[in-house]
């Protein structure tokens, strides 16, 4: 996945210097220019079979000039519409959209490259089509959530009002929210607890890990 | 007295002379008319304004040869003229034929202009017409990259 967003943002910075000329400042608009003012030349001069030539060739020119700008704005589209795209996909990554909902990260995922890839062949139209795909699918993440990144382990304290239990571990909002999931913190934390086979006992100062269970951002000791 | 009478004998005299003996027949003379003499005029005076005329379609360098073909005989005509007498006869149907020459040459010379004109007005529609469609994209592109707050 790391591979093909390098590879999206080295197409991008690319397109993006393309994109810093002007739309009309091609090299089709420059000649027919340039033979617009041989024909009206060639026309002043008396040379009207040169001039209806040249014309023809400004006409010809200014016609592919029209193409290639019509062709640069859908290449606009494209990479903005690819650029959002990767945007949903770093958020997708960073929410671990892929441990919470593989299939919809592997849809998404499937899109994002079939957009760059058709972005790399020119094919800016279904380029486009794919990333809006990409976005479609992941519209639904919170970039908010990318904030409220949660504990990924907890140290056992000693208080006096309230003792500590995984039961009231789990209780905890930054934790389950739920005491019901002491569980969980049992089967993740037992190997390192003072008697394995014994939930009730642990002890202050004890590191208990954590596990994302719905697929939400976990890191970090939380700090009270 | 006597001077009167010496005039008598003179005015006697002067009066049997100056009397007419019979009436004269009157003498009518002959007017001889000049030679007619033929000219080409007229017919140069077409053939130079027909040439003008291509001129000023600049048929001299839009139909290089035909013009150069018509100029020719004219300037034929303007020898014939030059060699006189009958030549001078020969010299106005080569002005005619140059004429018509000239004015073809105009016709064609004019034809090809125009198209070349409509041509090269195509050309400046469709040279504004890139230059307009670029405008109006560039725009709709910093519209979208104000809007996204990116730049293009």
């Amino acid at each position: 996945m790391k591979k093909i967003i390098i590879l999206a943002s080295i197409l991008l910075i690319t397109a993006s210097s393309v994109f810093a000329q002007s739309l009309a400042n091609n090299e089709f608009y420059k000649k027919s220019i340039e033979f617009t003012k041989l024909s009206e030349k060639a026309l002043a001069d008396g040379e009207y079979d040169m001039s209806a030539d040249y014309a023809i060739k400004a006409q010809e020119n200014a016609a592919l000039s029209k193409k290639y700008i019509a062709e640069m704005v859908l290449a606009y589209r494209a990479r903005t519409a690819l650029t959002a795209a990767k945007e949903r996909m770093e958020l997708a990554d960073r929410l671990n959209i892929k441990g919470r909902d593989s299939a919809l990260y592997a849809d998404a995922s499937g899109f994002f490259k079939s957009a760059n890839d058709k972005f790399s062949a020119k094919d800016y139209e279904n380029s486009t089509a794919d990333s809006l795909k990409v976005i479609e699918l992941l519209k639904d993440i919170s970039p908010a959530a990318k904030t409220n990144v949660l504990p990924a382990s907890y140290e056992v304290i000693l208080n006096v009002n309230r003792r500590d239990c995984l039961w009231r571990i789990a209780e905890y909002d930054f934790v389950y929210g739920d005491p019901w999931k002491w569980k969980v913190l049992y089967e993740a934390n037992k190997d390192t607890m003072p008697e394995p086979d014994n939930p009730s006992l642990i002890v202050p100062g004890q590191i208990l890990k954590i596990p994302s269970i719905k697929g939400e951002t976990r890191s970090g000791k939380y700090q009270k | 007295m006597k001077k009167l009478l010496l005039l008598l004998p003179i005015l006697f005299l002067y009066s049997c002379a100056s009397a007419p003996e019979k009436a004269v027949e009157p003498v009518v003379a002959a007017v001889v008319e000049p030679a007619q003499v033929f000219t080409a005029d007229k017919e140069k005076t077409r053939a130079t304004e027909a040439m003008n005329k291509a001129k000023s379609v600049k048929a001299e360098v839009a139909m290089k040869d035909e013009f150069n073909k018509a100029l020719g005989i004219y300037n034929e005509a303007n020898t014939l003229v030059s060699a006189g007498g009958e030549k001078v006869k020969t010299a106005a149907a080569k002005y005619l034929e140059s004429e018509a020459l000239f004015l073809a040459v105009y016709e064609k010379s004019k034809i090809k202009r125009e198209e070349a004109v409509k041509q090269l007005e195509k050309a400046k529609a469709a040279v504004k017409n890139v230059e307009e469609d670029a405008a109006e994209l560039e725009a709709e592109m910093d519209s979208d990259a104000a809007a996204t707050g990116g730049g293009s």
